[in-house]
């Protein structure tokens, strides 16, 4: 029966053609796209497109002005040696501008092919982009490869959230969050991460810098593996920098009452964060080894942590994009008609949102006290 | 045969008879007709399947294990029955061939997009031939060995437990499907567990000691854990509304998953699920089988698996393109479901008509 | 079979014959080895093959006695034992090709048996090698053979059925179960198999299996052989039926299932966790050799996205020298490999390493380098080579060989689903396999839980209580041992 089955499929195989077979060798694998808004012109897009080379440093990139994404690739096809392939693809990256007007169209162009992988990164890139993909990193390796592994190793700014395709329209569909993006730029050295974007919908509309990048992660999910660093920790001895690394945590968001725009009365949320790290660097602040001195800065430091998380709280309300999903846990108090009767993002605006802190200081490394 | 099924082996059959192409658009058929928090409905569907087999079982009972032939010909003429049989074995190997065919449609929208679907159904139906020419016993030796390599596939679902939120699930029960909530949408949804009905040709395999309904209780409650899995990790992995727009979320959960050795696994998961596909069509084809050896009792059953995989394959050119084979697979469910519900009571009301001329017959 | 069919007559006749002097040299006229010769002392004329019989035993029992004595004592000389009469001419010219030397004393025949014992001493089985346990292995002769599994089950209970197969050959096979253990009927099924085989000889076990089993046009093996005694004697404690034929150093036994190939007696002897990690490495060897190349020419001929992207670009330079595609290259390495093993196998051992060492730099290095082939499918196929004798069955571990053949092709047809094509062929097939009327793919299906712990893993001894449900055997416990 078996042979009989490879008999015939042998003749089948010699019927067709071989027009879906993909060798390795003859294919050129896109790593990257970047969408940019075409200058001066209206409903055109500026793609560009990088493709590693097998030895690994250089890449082939290619530069296009067209209607979409997909007729970008066909006029990329027409000049690539092989057959360009998006199943490899890492990074779809939107410049600046065209995402502050908005990525729905390309990004379903890219979403729809069953090719690309929906764990491509979604970048928001600031700065002259063409230069990124042609610029040579001491980083090693070309773009594509470095941003890869610039967003998986990166713990100091995003913590363990990941920004992909799949987390983009997951929240975009949510009507209780709203999707965010890393933001990359250059540096001398190479790129950085320059913080968060976050969308209304599919608008960027703000940006999270670097800086607070990391209370941002603290928001949106539980802290795995996150470095803190504090600047001006308020103590009864004056202020001072900490920094904690390894940090873990839970967050929680409560809601206190969700919102009722009959009676003017905007919705009450508390987010309770209750983290543990090891302290790493602190400027002599206390006594550390007084017993009672650590419960006090440790609500010091919780006093800054829920300051400087309430402070990014009401920078995203201004555009009412709420990329922690605080609006899935209101919905979850309300009644259907009541929410489906909302707009969540005006009323995330109104909200009246407090962060509350625990920190707790797990070890303190290899010293007890820098004096004594 | 002299072989009897055992219930557990029933148990893994009736899982495999279920489980088919329907499976990959279940979430979003969950989401878009019963709505948020879908499971829960899709459990209650689920209790309705059960007690449409509890009928089956009360044919069982009252048929004294007679096979369903046996049970319509001792009232019936044969002139009603053979059209009867006819029109029943076109449907279910339309049901066999669309399902089949669907499932080769599935896997070219993810690679060999451009390859004529008749080659690689040629392959399917091939199989189909390869399991139809065997007996009832071998098929169901093959399901087992089918089950344990589809089975595997739960363990990918802690793999999403990180990026799940029971948020997503949000706090609304039966809100927000698309046209309100009709019949002909919950029959969409109740199209995954078609497939049970084919108990009832299990009757003659099958004596007090094997508990058959045992194992088709045990097979309908484990698939009915596998879909509420597929429901759950869908449903708290994907926001609602995207659930609703996703062609195949399974699929697209599938895809999430990265190992350091391989990415994308749908690539290499997806095809596992051909297995069950390919118990789906043997069993509705073996169900022909039965129907067709009925009105050709001079034929040996092996003689029948080339024409009808070959009638399988005709009937795979029907659909070209997944629109036409969804709406067909529509149709033949529906129709199905319909001759699920109907096909134990007609067979009641025979057993008792049966019965009483059987009485009358002996009393005189 | 001609021969045999032409003589029967002839032999029905010939069992009513009395044997006499004239008809028995008549029988063995032609055999330029037989000896006839007439005893000086006592006149006795004696016919054997001195290359058969132990000419030692001959001279000093048989010739020596009769020489010393005289015509007259001689019938009485010869009437008890060791010497035995003859009664038809058939069983008296078997008796000569079995050993025996016939003597004539006036109208009588006698037998005296003095077989010599042949070929090589009882040592290690050089296919089946082993760390720990009994190092002995089968040899050719068939005495020596049923001597080494009696020593091991010392109770009258294992019976023996001589069997005879080949209508040419006569080769004497022996048929062992233990009574009480082994099911009788497919100890009848078997002999009756056994006795209807009509063919001119068949010169090993591996062949007679081949003659008896329910599948011939199968790819696997049927019927478990092994050389090692230890392996035979637990078959035959669990229940099932071997058999020896002389002349072949395997014995087999029956019914056997898939999974049977796959489990090593030594696993019985190592501690059961490490015995069970044995049985599962097993078969991930199995899937590895069976899947591991088909895999590769799926991924790199349909399925670029699987690849890691860590990987990819190495991946993609290695290959972009290779003029073959994929399919074809793993074919050509495939066949490579299996170009070294025959090799190797054919070539007396010093030789055998050269072969070893040609092929490692060749296949290894040069092809890579010389752009033939990529690294990564130098590593697959080697350790799809690798994995393949890990399998302890050398007959299975071919199959599964022959198989991979398969699936590469389809796998370069049809990418992952063409593998899984593959597979289900395979499973459609073995549903349809059985032996002795059990099903190959026990105790997968029917699933049989109890045997589970004694073939996917090796169960701690407390947890195998029960002989495998396979042997169907008449008395189901194996041991009665409390925790």
């Amino acid at each position: 029966m078996r042979r009989k089955g490879i008999g015939w499929l042998l003749a089948l195989s010699l019927l067709s053609g071989c027009a879906d077979q993909k060798i390795l060798e003859k294919i050129g694998f896109a790593r990257t796209i970047i969408l940019e808004k075409a200058e001066g012109q209206d409903k055109a897009l500026k793609v560009t497109i990088s493709i590693p080379k097998t030895n690994q440093t250089e890449s082939i990139v290619y530069t296009d002005v067209a209607r979409s994404f997909k007729q970008a690739k066909i006029h990329f096809d027409m000049q690539n040696d092989r057959r360009i392939v998006l199943g490899q693809l890492r990074q779809v990256m939107f410049g600046a501008s065209l995402a502050r007007q908005g990525v729905w169209l390309p990004m379903e162009s890219v979403f729809r092919d069953p090719a690309i992988g929906i764990r491509t990164h979604v970048i928001v890139a600031e700065g002259d982009i063409g230069r990124f993909v042609t610029r040579k990193y001491v980083q090693g390796g070309t773009m594509g490869e470095y941003i890869d592994n610039l967003l998986r190793s990166d713990p100091a700014t995003r913590g363990q959230f990941d920004t992909n395709l799949h987390t983009f329209l997951r929240d975009y569909y949510d009507d209780g969050a709203e999707p965010v993006a890393t933001i990359i730029g250059e540096t001398v050295e190479g790129l950085k991460v320059k913080g968060i974007a976050l969308f209304v919908r599919d608008r960027y509309v703000a940006k999270i810098q670097a800086e607070d990048a990391m209370f941002f992660s603290l928001l949106r999910s539980d802290a795995k593996n996150v470095s803190l660093f504090m600047d001006e920790v308020e103590t009864p001895r004056g202020a001072g920098s900490i920094s904690l690394a390894n940090v873990i945590g839970k967050r929680k968001i409560k809601i206190l009452s969700p919102p009722d725009p009959n009676r003017k009365k905007p919705a009450r949320i508390v987010v309770e964060l209750k983290l543990k790290g090891s302290l790493m660097e602190y400027d002599d602040l206390l006594e550390m080894n007084n017993l009672a001195s650590q419960p006090v800065l440790e609500r010091a430091m919780g006093k800054y942590v829920a300051d400087r998380c309430e402070r990014l709280i009401r920078e995203m309300q201004k555009p009412g994009a709420d990329g922690i999903g605080i609006g899935s846990h209101v919905r979850d108090r309300m009644r259907y008609k009541d929410w489906k009767a909302l707009d969540w993002n005006q009323a995330f605006s109104d909200a009246e949102i407090e962060v509350v802190a625990d920190i707790k200081i797990r070890d303190y490394g290899r010293l007890i006290d820098a004096s004594a | 045969m002299k072989e009897k099924l055992n219930g557990f082996h029933v148990a893994l059959l009736i899982f495999m008879i279920e489980l088919d192409v329907t499976v990959f658009m279940l979430p979003r058929m969950v989401a878009v007709q019963i709505g948020t928090n879908g499971w829960l409905g899709f459990l209650g569907l689920s209790l309705i399947a059960a007690f449409n087999i509890w009928l089956y079982r009360l044919v069982y009972r009252a048929g004294q294990g007679r096979s369903v032939f046996d049970i319509s010909e001792a009232v019936l003429p044969k002139i009603v029955l053979y059209p009867l049989y006819a029109s029943l074995s076109l449907l279910w190997l339309g049901i066999g061939a669309f399902a089949g065919k669907s499932f080769v449609l599935v896997f070219q929208t993810l690679s060999f997009q451009t390859s004529p679907p008749m080659q690689i159904f040629a392959v399917y139906c091939l199989l189909v031939y390869a399991l139809l020419a065997k007996d009832l016993y071998s098929i169901v030796k093959a399901s087992t060995v089918f089950f344990l390599l589809s089975i595997w596939m739960l363990v990918l679902a802690p793999y999403f437990f990180k990026d799940w939120s029971i948020h997503r699930f949000t706090a609304f029960f039966f809100h927000g499907t698309e046209n309100g909530h009709s019949l002909s949408g919950m029959l969409d949804v109740y199209a995954v567990f078609i497939g049970y009905e084919l108990c009832v040709f299990l009757f003659p395999f099958s004596d007090a000691k094997t508990k058959l309904f045992k194992g088709v209780f045990a097979g309908h409650a484990i698939i009915t854990a596998t879909y509420l899995l597929t429901i759950l990790v869908s449903f708290g992995f994907f926001s609602f509304e995207e659930v609703k727009i996703l062609q195949f979320p399974l699929i697209h959960t599938l895809e999430y998953i990265e190992m350091p050795f391989i990415n994308r696994v749908e690539n290499l998961v997806f095809p596992f699920f051909l297995f069950s596909n390919l118990v789906t069509t043997v069993m509705f084809a073996f169900a022909a089988r039965s129907a067709l050896g009925r009105m050709l009792p001079g034929v040996e059953a092996k003689r029948f698996a080339l024409p009808l995989a070959a009638a399988v394959f005709a009937l795979g050119f029907l659909p070209s393109v997944f629109r036409e084979a969804a709406a067909l697979i529509r149709l033949t469910y529906f129709t199905e479901t319909c001759v699920a519900f109907i096909l134990p009571l007609l067979l009641l009301i025979l057993i008792k008509i049966g019965g009483k001329t059987s009485k009358e017959a002996s009393s005189r | 079979m001609a021969d045999g069919k032409g003589n029967d007559a002839g032999a029905n006749a010939a069992e009513k014959t009395k044997p006499t002097l004239a008809l028995v040299a008549e029988s063995v006229k032609g055999c330029a080895d037989c000896l006839h010769e007439k005893l000086a002392g006592s006149g006795a004329e004696l016919i054997y093959f001195p290359t058969l019989v132990d000419l030692d035993c001959l001279q000093r029992d048989l010739i020596r006695p009769l020489s010393q004595a005289s015509p007259e004592q001689l019938n009485s000389l010869l009437s008890g034992a060791p010497y035995r009469t003859a009664t038809d001419l058939k069983s008296c010219a078997k008796s000569i090709m079995d050993g025996a030397a016939a003597v004539f004393a006036g109208q009588d025949v006698y037998l005296f048996d003095a077989p010599k014992s042949t070929g090589r001493k009882i040592e290690q089985s050089e296919t089946e090698t082993i760390i720990t346990g009994p190092h002995d292995g089968f040899v050719e002769a068939l005495e020596e053979n049923l001597g080494v599994i009696r020593k091991r089950i010392r109770s009258p209970k294992l019976k023996s059925v001589a069997l005879e197969v080949g209508e040419v050959a006569k080769t004497r096979a022996i048929l062992l179960y233990v009574e009480g253990l082994a099911n009788e009927q497919f100890v009848t099924m078997l002999t009756d198999r056994i006795q209807d085989i009509e063919i001119d000889g068949v010169s090993d076990a591996n062949m007679l299996v081949q003659l008896i089993d329910e599948n011939p046009n199968s790819l696997f093996p049927q019927y478990l052989t092994t050389e090692r005694p230890d392996a035979v004697v637990s078959k035959l404690l669990g229940g099932r039926i071997a058999v020896i034929l002389d002349g072949s150093p395997s014995v087999f036994s029956a019914p056997t299932a898939f999974l049977e190939f796959f489990s090593s007696p030594d696993d019985y002897y190592q501690r059961w966790p490490i015995g069970t990690a044995l049985r599962i490495l097993r078969l991930i060897g199995f899937l590895i050799t069976i899947c591991f190349t088909a895999f590769y020419v799926s991924v790199t001929t349909f399925h670029y996205e699987m690849i890691p992207h860590t990987m990819l670009l190495n991946l993609a330079e290695s290959r972009s020298r290779v003029p073959f595609p994929p399919l074809i290259e793993a074919l050509l390495m495939e066949t490579t490999i299996e170009l070294l093993r025959e090799a190797g196998a054919r070539l007396p051992t010093k030789i055998g390493q050269t072969i070893g060492i040609v092929g490692g730099i060749v296949i290894g290095q040069a092809a890579v380098q010389a752009g033939f082939t990529s690294n990564i499918l130098i590593i697959a196929v080697a350790i799809s080579a690798i994995a393949s004798f890990v399998i302890p069955s050398y007959i299975m571990s071919a199959s599964l060989r022959l198989i991979r053949f398969g699936l590469i092709v389809l796998a370069g047809i049809l990418g992952n689903l063409g593998l899984i094509f593959g597979i289900g062929f395979l499973v459609v097939h073995m549903a349809g396999v059985t032996n002795l009327g059990t099903s190959y793919l026990t105790p997968i299906a029917p699933a049989k839980f109890m045997d589970i712990l004694d073939t996917l893993v090796r169960g701690p001894f407390w947890a195998l209580k029960k002989r495998p449900s396979l042997s169907r055997s008449p008395n189901k416990t194996r041991a009665k041992i409390k925790r």
